[in-house]
């Protein structure tokens, strides 16, 4: 395989991205000291949901890295634990997950190909789980909430806008690829690979794996797609771990059949000139099904419960406060996205020690910590709103869950007119009009399934299980206004009367009855 | 008070399958790749949807936003799909109703002439074509 350095553009703001990331990495791996003695034996770790889970020695010298340890300090759910309290896991348990799915991925698709020789040789396997690793190192604190705000910063737009190198790139691969290229990082691989070269014929190739972790085929690596798909694909290592152990965490009962997804697994060649792809049997299209239902019902139950998006408006609000009247928090301006990597959760609970006990900040940290949480003032709904005006105003409030830059803005202005509508009651950084947007759900239409005749077909003309997994979305769609406690019933008519008079809606008596707001 | 004059990825969407012609069957395919694909080849030609944002890492570019809207559409009542495999958007009289109300007034405001939206949905609404 040859190496491939992703084309980035040449510009002064991605440059100081890059100095920033450099900065990052210089903290939390160059001033980590290499053992005196490196790690000469695999080492076992046991995990809660899969068992156990091998290291080779040079993989344990990589997670010994801050930059790696700095995870286990990152929760994988964000505020997930305030209403689900079992969901307590942090990125790091997630990362050696993703490595295992990796692991398992790869045998199953090796087992089914062995009577040719290996279709993922060693050295592809090394990489591979070298992905897995740094995949999610790129995660601020509380992961996708941090992200939520963050890709929006001008230094992340660079990278991931229109013009960019990552265009439409999740923030936080971008970020993990970033780190990954980093001086210090590829110094430490370098110093790994020379440690390990001799006995083991290591050769970890960081532009390779940033690359993969992005899901960016490079020039020549259309041949290599279903390596890329192990790491970042439709049934990828990344999305078989989380949406087990998110589920399992919270407790709810989710049914994935893995035994027989990796069983089902194959490799095929495309037939639109795409090379080897990752597909399922014919007959065994069931796990994607439940892939697909399960993290439809994580979305739905978990991650946009109300209190759970309460608690995020609450993160939101000390960012915001932060920002804009405290000129960042720990130093850190919060202007850009690089300053998010210095912040994770348990940094962010202490920076209240910094602000005295009556410092708003101190108490809107403190008033997350201790679960004293925002309430409903507002259900915003197709059912909470009257269905004669329902169309066609609902869709020029409905349309500000886009993501793109601008809808936070018009969503915080929203907030204020509210807030000045109900006489300031509270800081305006304690109101939030929340307006969830759709899980993506583009699984369906990348997966294929090969057919007895050798055929391929997509997923999605064989079964449109999509359909039915955005209209159960769709239907279970809530949107809220959010505030204080002690604020609920002055917020709840404002918000009434604000966003009835700007969109021409008439909420009935459930948008109050759902949200619980007394009479 | 007036609604935002931002012009949102769905009003882009609403203003094109406006121009769905108000006779017959009035539906576009609901089929992701065929809706994806047509917005994508057509970027070039009309900058302002370039506002959708493409990801070119499956088997066919993939915009976030256009499927956000598309679900908008449709859970604000503008859209419909029908039958047990709803292959088909079908375009609402709400649609219209809401072009009228709102759109056409942000397109004016945004300097989107209105000549350019029909013209896009004239490439592009062919390619749509649920048969």
């Amino acid at each position: 395989m040859t190496s491939i350095q992703p084309a980035l553009p040449a510009s002064a703001d991605l440059a100081s991205f890059q100095r920033a990331i450099e900065t990052f990495t210089a903290e939390f791996v160059s001033c980590y000291t290499p053992p005196i003695r490196w790690p000469d034996r695999p080492k076992i770790i046991h995990d809660a949901l899969w068992g156990t889970i091998r290291l080779y020695p040079w993989e344990v010298a990589i997670l010994d890295l801050p930059l790696v340890q700095r995870l286990r300090q990152i929760r994988q759910t964000s505020m997930v634990n305030y209403v689900f309290p079992g969901s307590n896991h942090s990125r790091f348990e997630h990362t050696l997950g993703v490595m295992h799915q990796t692991q398992k991925l790869v045998e199953a698709i090796n087992g089914e190909f062995n009577q040719g020789g290996d279709l993922f040789d060693h050295h592809t396997l090394r990489n591979l789980r070298l992905a897995a690793l740094f995949h999610d190192v790129g995660h601020g604190c509380f992961s996708h909430i941090s992200e939520s705000i963050y890709q929006y910063c001008p230094d992340m737009q660079v990278l991931i806008g229109n013009e960019g190198a990552y265009q439409s790139c999740n923030a936080h691969e971008v970020m993990s690829a970033q780190i990954l290229l980093s001086q210090p990082v590829k110094n430490f691989i370098s110093l790994v690979n020379d440690q390990y070269f001799a006995q083991y014929g290591l050769r970890l190739e960081p532009e390779r794996v940033a690359n993969w972790i992005i899901g960016k085929l490079g020039p020549g690596d259309n041949d290599i797609r279903y390596i890329i798909q192990v790491i970042n694909g439709p049934f990828d290592a990344d999305k078989l771990d989380y949406i087990f152990r998110d589920a399992h965490n919270s407790g709810l009962p989710l049914t994935l059949d893995l035994e027989r997804l990796w069983a089902s697994c194959t490799v095929s060649n495309g037939q639109h000139g795409e090379g080897k792809i990752l597909t399922l049997h014919r007959g065994s299209t069931a796990p994607l099904e439940q892939i697909l239902f399960s993290k439809i019902n994580l979305f739905s139950i978990v991650y946009q419960h109300p209190k759970v998006r309460a608690a995020e408006a609450m993160f939101q609000g000390v960012i915001e406060y932060a920002k804009t009247k405290e000129g960042g928090i720990k130093g850190k301006s919060l202007e850009y996205a690089t300053d998010f990597l210095s912040i994770t959760d348990d940094r962010f609970f202490a920076a209240a020690l910094w602000y005295a006990d009556d410092h708003p900040l101190h108490k809107m940290i403190h008033d997350i910590l201790y679960r004293r949480h925002f309430v409903r003032a507002l259900t915003i709904s197709k059912e909470t709103i009257d269905p004669d005006d329902h169309e066609p105003h609902f869709i020029e409030l409905r349309r500000l869950n886009q993501k793109v830059p601008y809808s936070y803005r018009d969503r915080r202005q929203c907030a204020k007119d509210i807030w000045e509508a109900a006489g300031q009651p509270c800081l305006l950084e304690q109101i939030w009009l929340d307006l969830p947007s759709d899980p993506p759900i583009g699984e369906a239409d990348n997966t294929f399934v090969s057919m007895p005749s050798g055929a391929l077909k997509c997923m999605t003309d064989l079964f449109p299980v999509q359909y039915w997994a955005k209209l159960y979305s769709a239907h279970k769609w809530r949107g809220h206004v959010f505030c204080p406690l002690q604020h609920q019933q002055v917020i709840a008519t404002a918000a009434e009367k604000v966003l009835g008079e700007r969109f021409h809606l008439r909420f009935n008596p459930l948008a109050r009855e759902l949200a619980h707001v007394p009479h | 008070m007036t609604s935002t004059n931002t012009l949102y990825p769905d009003d882009l969407v609403i203003a094109i399958l406006h121009a769905v012609p108000k006779t017959g069957e009035r539906r576009v395919t609901a089929d992701r790749r065929q809706l994806h694909q047509a917005f994508f080849e057509l970027r070039g030609d009309f900058p302002f949807l370039t506002t959708f944002c493409f990801r070119n890492k499956g088997y066919f570019p993939e915009s976030e936003t256009l499927d956000q809207a598309f679900s908008n559409l449709e859970a604000s009542g503008l859209l419909e799909r029908r039958n047990e495999t709803p292959k088909y958007y079908y375009v609402l009289n709400q649609l219209d109703r809401s072009f009228d109300l709102y759109i056409k007034k942000r397109l004016e405001e945004n300097g989107i002439a209105e000549e350019a939206i029909i013209h896009a949905a004239e490439m592009i609404l062919p390619k749509l074509s649920s048969e």
